[in-house]
């Protein structure tokens, strides 16, 4: 890790991330997530999440939110009613996971992310994010994905 | 030897190919395969992907079959053969004798590898499943020191793979019934050991707590590590103590014996995880080759480099590797 660094670019990002209002968010996340699982959505795949809410918390930019599926349309929530799960960890541990630098069972081995509610339900969607296909997303997505995993690796690089 | 490494998903079995495999093993989306977890495995569109993948950079295709049919899905274990069969598969992964029998009757061109869950320990159970279904591989399993497996090699009428790394359980393969005493699932009749669906975590004040179908499998302190909520993982209280009663989370990691498994004619080394993701698949594959790359070079003269091991044990669950049985110098 590069703590000078971190300790530089981490509250800038937590500040802008706590600044945008969460309908900001919203609207950005809902544009975006059907783009990355159109084929998943298309197929079936996220049925799992159909009525059913998965929460995502980023514990060091304390934000987050809950995601679940309306006749197959995304819709995303602020974070502070109940989820059926709950996956938490900070903000590098997404990075990470997103970028497909580590394993998620490694992280959560070592207590890195944490799960909680129904876990059949968590394995599925992390099961999904796995099986995501990158070569397959739209140019600016796998931009976006390229430019996380490149951040991540200066930041966090160990 | 040839390397053969697992693939749960598209990217992990692309990662895989890229990062050097000889052959990738996966399964379908049910029960009839070792690893049926939600969101994990190959629809048909998929599988044809990843085997025109595999094919064209010539990689070879195995496909597990290996749990054990059951009386209400036998039509089940015998589609997934047809299809296993029509999309071109280099092998099957079987343990059930029923799959073996019905393979080799319908397929005999199709070449069978019984599976570690078949549990066969020495050359004559290798002789039974060689001489009744034809097989043309075993993999043995890991409850075998290394002299029990140069003496099965020795004998054995059909090629030999072991397993090199990956989560180590508690080495009864094939024959465990853990999982379904607690869950009434076990990976022999629904494929799946701990379903997803009877663990629960929970993070309290007396540390993360992992329960399976709400028995208490372990707590865990802050700055521990954790492992699989399975009971052969947890600890228990045994005479007002509590440890891991039946085995410790931890990996095996065999880099070290490369040159005697060689030397003992072992044909393949097999790498577990269908179930992780393809980051982690590609962390293993690519010190496996290198490794494996090294011996072919070095042979005598081969050691492991410290920073495959450190690598390997990074995404061990346990973060601790162990030889396993392999080392076990008592008989």
């Amino acid at each position: 890790m590069n703590p000078l660094i971190q300790k530089f670019i981490e509250p800038v990002v937590s500040r802008s991330a706590q600044a945008c209002p969460f309908l900001i968010q919203k609207i950005a996340l809902e544009k975006m997530l059907p783009q990355v699982f159109a084929a998943e959505i298309e197929e079936g795949d996220l049925d799992c999440l159909e009525g059913r809410y998965l929460k995502v918390l980023v514990k060091d930019l304390n934000i987050g939110w809950s995601i679940t599926l309306r006749n197959s349309l995304v819709e995303v929530e602020r974070a502070d009613g109940d989820a059926d799960v709950t996956i938490s960890g900070d903000a590098r541990e997404f990075a990470l996971l997103v970028s497909r630098q580590e394993d998620p069972d490694t992280l959560f081995f070592q207590r890195r992310l944490t799960i909680e509610g129904d876990t059949e339900l968590g394995l599925e969607v992390k099961n999904i994010l796995d099986a995501l296909d990158h070569e397959n997303l739209p140019f600016p997505l796998k931009q976006l994905l390229e430019s996380v995993s490149q951040v991540s690796r200066f930041i966090y690089a160990t | 030897m040839e390397l053969v490494c697992p693939a749960g998903s598209l990217p992990a079995l692309r990662v895989a190919v890229d990062s050097g495999a000889d052959a990738v093993y996966m399964g379908f989306k049910d029960d009839t395969n070792a690893r049926h977890f939600a969101g994990l495995n190959f629809n048909d569109r998929k599988a044809r992907q990843a085997l025109d993948y595999a094919i064209d950079r010539k990689v070879k295709v195995f496909v597990a079959i290996n749990t054990y049919a059951q009386p209400k899905g036998w039509k089940r274990w015998q589609e997934a053969v047809d299809r296993a069969y029509d999309l071109g598969v280099n092998a099957l992964i079987v343990a059930d004798m029923g799959v073996l029998e019905y393979t080799c009757n319908k397929y005999p061109d199709l070449a069978l590898h019984l599976s570690v869950q078949g549990s066969a320990t020495n050359h004559e159970a290798l002789k039974f499943y060689h001489q009744n279904f034809g097989i043309r591989r075993a993999v043995l399993p890991r409850v075998l020191s290394l002299a029990q497996v140069k003496l099965a090699a020795e004998k054995s009428p059909v090629d030999l793979e072991v397993f090199g790394f990956g989560s180590l359980c508690i080495m009864a393969e094939g024959r465990c019934y853990l999982s379904s005493y607690v869950t009434d699932e076990s990976p022999n009749t629904c494929g799946a050991c701990s379903p997803a669906k009877a663990v629960r975590w929970e993070e309290t004040d007396l540390g993360r707590e992992s329960r399976l179908n709400d028995v208490l499998i372990d707590r865990y302190q802050e700055g521990e590590n954790a492992g699989y909520p399975t009971l052969c993982k947890g600890r228990f209280k045994v005479d007002d103590h509590v440890y891991n009663a039946l085995e410790e989370p931890t990996s095996l990691n065999t880099i070290r014996l490369i040159p005697e498994l060689s030397a003992a004619g072992i044909k393949a080394i097999k790498l577990e995880g269908r179930q992780r993701s393809p980051a982690y698949v590609e962390q293993i594959v690519r010190v496996w080759r290198e490794a494996l790359d090294t011996y072919a070079v070095e042979r005598d003269n081969f050691t492991p480099r410290g920073e495959w091991l450190d690598s390997l044990s990074k995404v061990s669950e346990g973060t601790q590797t162990t030889l396993g049985a392999y080392s076990r110098p008592w008989q």
